[in-house]
């Protein structure tokens, strides 16, 4: 028996006990499992998360994003609690993205730079609303890069957001931080928990930017793994000569700023990072 | 950019003096003076008032022993002593009361309150980030500049990584100027600052902080060579800084009753000498042909001395070392070049004094080792 077939079971009791219509299975992830779900007039997707020890890190993600009011961050609609034969679920209701999620994208092909800037200055402005909100993600990457009907880009999935004005739940004792390791800064490969601010977002967000452009994560050298990439970016080294000349010759050059093994050598403020992506 | 004339016991005379140079403000000292003294002081300035920048250093730093007259100061509150000093809350209340009782004496700029800490972690840095932010979110509100304070101890700079990761989590904060404090416990304070792998790293580090911030460096003495090289905005400086750098117990050594030896700032060493150095200096003939105009209290210093009349020159050697200063900050801001060369010709006036001319200081410590660590620390600190 599988954790996702008990989830769909959950996903299919809840929309019976709440006069929803189930349409299926969005996406499953390692702890929770989206579906689709409609009422009357509107569909959503119904996120599940399986409760297994502290649910601070899902009461947070729903906080945080309450605590969002921008157009290209994920719509809140509703959180709960929910049991299901004897297991405790944490249930959210977002706005349903249709265009699907940027990885889905990117198996269909690189999206031209033009688009890509488009893309890139709206998600770096959803970083400065978030350092607004004192709130880092630390899990961007494609699979959490959705778009709306219209294309519009949007930011999901904040299970591991780290409110900044509020206790760390990271241990200091763990080698590595929260995040996805091909998509994770310095900081959270090597758990300096003290250097994590926007500026870890700004370097997710340049990975993923720079494999939009790239085809390959910005610190893998020729002939060599992901892993090494990782190992390259954990010991903070600079990213490979090759890719930044290629990053900058597709007039993506700031991407090389945003890489920077150090937060301090990258963009101090949002609104810098904005302006220099703007620049063709 | 600027000097800030560092206040101490009884140094507010000073301001109305010419022969200081050209200083833009003044840090305040709480433990040296109340804030009834600090509002008549400032008062009697005058016109003076309107040209200097007025920055309040709650000088929270480590008080436990000798408060001096923090006491008189509303935001040192009566729980200091029991108070839980890693709660970000309780120092962030502070800063709203250091803000109310600058607004009241119109001060132009507050430091953030600070710490000295038993350890120089990522954790307390990143609580001076907050405290500091926190206390800039209600300074503006009153159009108070708030300077991002933190003590940064030379020992721990031994670590070369370390200017990365402290310039990292300072950079974070939302203040556009910081207050940083070398620590050096590992020499007296009458020494000079010698730590060869801290310095590099010091260097490093106000290099990295000056391409985002506002740098100033206090508690400055002749290693403001160091800071000006590195790229600091501003320095602070005082009358005792000729004799003594921070430490947490600087404020038990402070001698109210001035009884202070009086030393010339010999500026082509970067050292500081007594009367009989001097004395040696004039009869080798080190001190012929020159040029005083840029520094009158000199001259005057030079006088008494070969006088032998015995007249007390404490406070024109107060003059000569704060004019040295300023002249010397003017000088190296905004060029290496000129703050490197300073120290190269220091090195080489060194030889000429210890090995050509045999002179040996009556400080042992007066020996021109410090010229040759520092020139290392900008050679390294400035490449890395």
């Amino acid at each position: 028996m599988s954790a996702a077939l008990d989830l769909s079971a959950a996903a299919v009791d809840l929309c019976k006990k709440r006069g929803l219509d189930f349409h299926g299975e969005l996406g499953k992830g390692a702890f929770k499992s989206a579906y689709l779900a409609k009422d009357a007039q509107t569909y959503f997707a119904l996120k599940l998360a399986a409760v297994t020890g502290s649910p601070e890190r899902l009461v947070r993600e729903t906080a945080a994003l309450q605590g969002c009011s921008h157009p290209a961050i994920a719509r809140l609609f509703e959180a709960f609690p929910f049991t299901y034969g004897g297991l405790q679920l944490w249930v959210v209701c977002e706005e349903y993205l249709a265009g699907g999620t940027l990885e889905g994208r990117l198996k269909g092909g690189l999206p031209p730079p033009v688009v890509l800037r488009g893309m890139a200055v709206t998600l770096a402005e959803v970083l400065e609303h978030l350092n607004d909100k004192k709130l880092v993600h630390r899990d961007i990457k494609p699979a959490n890069i959705m778009f709306r009907a219209d294309g519009g880009p949007v930011l999901t999935d904040f299970g591991i957001v780290r409110m900044l004005d509020q206790p760390t739940l990271t241990q200091a004792f763990l080698n590595m931080g929260p995040g996805t390791p091909a998509y994770a800064s310095p900081e959270q490969l090597t758990n300096d928990k003290a250097l994590i601010d926007w500026r870890t977002d700004q370097f997710d967000l340049a990975i993923v930017l720079a494999e939009c452009l790239l085809g390959h994560h910005p610190f893998l050298e020729q002939g060599k793994t992901i892993h090494d990439a990782i190992v390259s970016v954990a010991a903070r080294q600079e990213m490979p000569a090759a890719n930044a000349q290629r990053l900058q010759a597709l007039s993506f050059g700031c991407l090389i700023k945003a890489l920077k093994p150090w937060p301090i050598a990258r963009y101090r403020r949002p609104s810098e990072f904005i302006e220099s992506l703007k620049q063709p | 950019m600027a000097s800030y004339l560092q206040l101490g016991h009884d140094s507010w005379n000073l301001l109305e003096e010419e022969d200081i140079g050209s200083y833009t403000g003044l840090v305040l000292s709480p433990v040296n003076d109340g804030p009834t003294d600090v509002q008549t002081r400032l008062a009697r300035l005058g016109e003076l008032r309107d040209e200097l920048e007025v920055i309040l250093d709650p000088q929270m730093y480590n008080p436990a022993v000798d408060k001096g007259k923090m006491d008189q100061w509303a935001y040192f509150s009566v729980d200091y002593a029991t108070a839980d000093h890693a709660d970000a809350g309780w120092w962030s209340q502070r800063g709203r009361e250091i803000i109310e009782q600058g607004a009241q004496l119109g001060v132009d700029a507050v430091c953030s309150p600070a710490l000295c800490p038993r350890a120089f972690t990522d954790d307390y840095y990143s609580l001076m980030v907050e405290v500091a932010d926190a206390t800039k979110r209600h300074a503006d509100g009153h159009g108070i500049q708030t300077m991002l304070t933190a003590i940064v101890s030379l020992r721990d700079l031994a670590n070369p990584a370390r200017a990365m990761a402290i310039a990292s989590i300072l950079s974070r904060s939302s203040c556009e100027r910081i207050y940083l404090t070398f620590l050096n416990e590992d020499v007296p304070p009458r020494e000079p600052l010698m730590d060869g792998a801290g310095i590099p790293t010091a260097v490093h580090l106000i290099r990295l902080l000056s391409a985002e911030m506002r740098v100033h460096v206090a508690f400055a003495s002749h290693d403001l060579l160091l800071w000006k090289f590195a790229g600091a905005a501003d320095i602070s400086t005082g009358k005792f800084m000729n004799l003594r750098r921070f430490s947490p117990g600087r404020w038990q050594e402070e001698d109210p009753g001035g009884r202070q030896v009086a030393y010339w700032n010999e500026g082509p060493l970067l050292a500081r000498l007594r009367e009989a150095d001097v004395a040696l200096l004039l009869r080798h003939g080190w001190l012929d042909g020159r040029d005083m105009t840029n520094n009158p209290s000199e001259a005057r210093i030079l006088e008494i001395i070969r006088s032998g009349a015995g007249t007390p020159w404490l406070k024109l050697s107060w003059m000569q070392y704060l004019r040295w200063a300023s002249n010397m900050e003017a000088a190296w801001h905004g060029s290496p070049a000129a703050a490197e060369a300073s120290l190269d010709a220091a090195d080489r006036s060194w030889g000429e004094v210890v090995d050509r001319k045999r002179i040996l200081f009556q400080d042992r410590f007066n020996n021109g080792d410090h010229v040759r660590a520092w020139l290392n620390a900008l050679r390294e600190g400035g490449a890395r």
